[in-house]
């Protein structure tokens, strides 16, 4: 079966990012804190009272810092220099040194620097973090399904192994009766013949009759196989298999079932297959379930495509009709041990098949379209250096 | 019949309704069955002096001796064949049994005509019916 999961710690973040802002937003608020910069230049130029204004040219220098990046909070801390000192030179302030208000200018936008500098080392940290906690966030959630991915398919295989022993043991005890019930039919068949003889009455109702419990034995003996076959699966005996050229061999052998049934198989078999590792008895019992079920959901006869491809580092064999598909429900149970929609079926198959694949460490899935057909798909490890 | 005519068969099975139709089918034959249910009471019969089994057919899984304890025994008279029939089977039980001495594995049901096929095979290869 399929595992793996994903690391929980993220790796490399990138620490030069500023954030996921979208381009217009941060047009937007360079625009905003452009037209805020020269709207508090105005107000300070009318009103005169620069320093009372002065700590209000922080708005837009952060603003532009915070949601477009550091350049545009140097770029709007500039600006916020450039203004308030225009400001200042139009209002004609009398100063003790003409270089003072080159200075207090100098001194404003070192400050509008170091500010736009902590601001924007904080907003990137801030976004670093938030990304961590997301990426965190999500690698728990997948970690979290693949465990319960992983506890449900342990759990199935849970009940599986006690459904099959159940299965196994009550075959069992019912093989006991049934196997005298066999060996008493067969001496009541001979009594009836002997007393046919000695009073020259024809035994052919009688022995009618017992043909007919022989073969409801033999109904019953194949049930039992079935879930004897089920309940106590050896442990799977695997060798390199060329799938090809056994899928080859192995569609000849069902294909005058096909015929009886007006199937028409198709084969679609990569050439250049690699082998997988398998073990070529179970795995053709599993297969031959699914092509049972494919030509009985095609009672008027339809098309079977049997394809083997490979997939990664995966071989993948597909079956495929034109069938009747299943409803919702029907595909839901699909693999549940003893569900079944056939009237003389066990409601094994599908399990068993399953079973086989599992033990292989492949996966079995099905795609179905009520009307359409349903597709089988089977894929399996491809052997070691394949 | 006549190649399983007067042959002694020793029949052990705790299940008495497949114990009795598998009596019965060999005892038609021409066989004397010795029917044992109680599998403990299987060492007083082959160590019975007055009775030489040419064949032992046993179930496998019984109560406190099972169809291997069975087969244990019968291994001390070499020439005996033991035929194991069992409703618990499987490829892994009949690969030990066949490998612990058993001439043969039969999963139940059986037929009459796959038992007798069977023992006459036993006693073909036995060389108590050579002799």
């Amino acid at each position: 079966m399929r595992t793996g999961c994903q690391s929980v710690l993220g790796t490399g973040l990138d620490m030069t990012a500023v954030g996921e802002r979208s381009v217009l937003s941060k047009i937007l608020a360079t625009l905003a804190a452009v037209a805020l910069a020269i709207v508090l230049g105005a107000v300070d130029y009318l009103t005169g009272r620069e320093w009372a204004i002065s700590a209000l040219y922080l708005l837009p220098t952060c603003l532009a810092g915070w949601v477009a990046g550091r350049l545009a909070g140097f770029a709007l801390g500039a600006l916020c220099t450039g203004v308030w000192f225009l400001s200042d030179m139009l209002n004609g302030a009398a100063y003790h040194h003409p270089l003072i208000p080159a200075w207090n200018a100098v001194m404003l936008f070192v400050f509008f620097f170091v500010v736009v500098y902590l601001l924007t080392a904080f907003r990137r940290s801030h976004y670093y973090l938030e990304q961590t906690v997301e990426r965190r966030t999500a690698a728990l959630r997948a970690e979290m399904e693949e465990r319960k991915r992983l506890e449900h398919a342990k759990l199935q295989a849970e009940r599986l192994a006690v459904v099959g022993s159940m299965a196994a043991q009550v075959a069992h005890e019912i093989r006991n009766p049934l196997g005298a019930i066999s060996l008493n039919l067969d001496l009541i068949g001979e009594e009836v013949n002997a007393n046919a003889s000695r009073n020259a009455h024809p035994s052919g109702e009688c022995q009618m009759l017992l043909r007919e419990m022989r073969l409801q034995v033999l109904r019953i003996h194949q049930v039992l196989q079935e879930y004897l076959r089920f309940g106590r699966m050896p442990k799977s005996e695997r060798a390199v298999l060329s799938l090809n050229g056994w899928l080859e061999e192995k569609l000849n052998f069902v294909q005058p079932l096909l015929d009886q049934n007006h199937v028409d198989l198709r084969r679609k078999l990569d050439p250049d297959l690699p082998p997988v590792q398998a073990d070529a008895d179970q795995l053709w019992e599993a297969l031959l379930n699914l092509i049972r079920n494919a030509v009985d959901a095609m009672p008027a006869g339809g098309n079977l495509t049997v394809s083997a491809k490979r997939s990664g580092a995966e071989a993948l064999v597909s079956i495929s009709d034109n069938g009747r598909g299943m409803s919702e429900e029907e595909a839901r149970n699909l693999f549940v041990p003893f569900f079944t929609t056939k009237g003389d079926g066990t409601g094994l198959g599908l399990a068993y098949a399953q079973q086989v694949v599992s033990e292989h460490g492949g996966r079995i899935d099905c795609s179905t379209v009520r009307g359409k057909g349903s597709t089988f798909s089977i894929q399996l490890p491809l052997a070691v250096g394949a | 019949m006549d190649e399983l005519e007067d042959k002694s068969v020793l029949v052990v099975d705790d299940d008495p309704g497949m114990l009795r139709a598998m009596t019965k089918v060999l005892a038609r034959e021409g066989m004397q069955v010795t029917g044992v249910s109680d599998p403990a009471a299987v060492a007083t019969k082959l160590a019975d002096s007055e009775k030489r089994f040419d064949l032992v057919i046993t179930d496998l899984r019984m109560p406190m001796f099972s169809g291997r304890g069975v087969l244990a025994l019968a291994s001390v008279l070499p020439e005996l064949p033991v035929i194991i029939i069992t409703a618990f089977g499987g490829s892994d039980v009949e690969a030990q049994t066949l490998g612990l001495g058993a001439f043969a594995f039969l999963e139940k049901p059986v037929t009459a005509a796959q038992l007798i096929e069977v023992v006459k095979r036993a006693l073909a290869r036995s060389p108590l019916r050579e002799t």
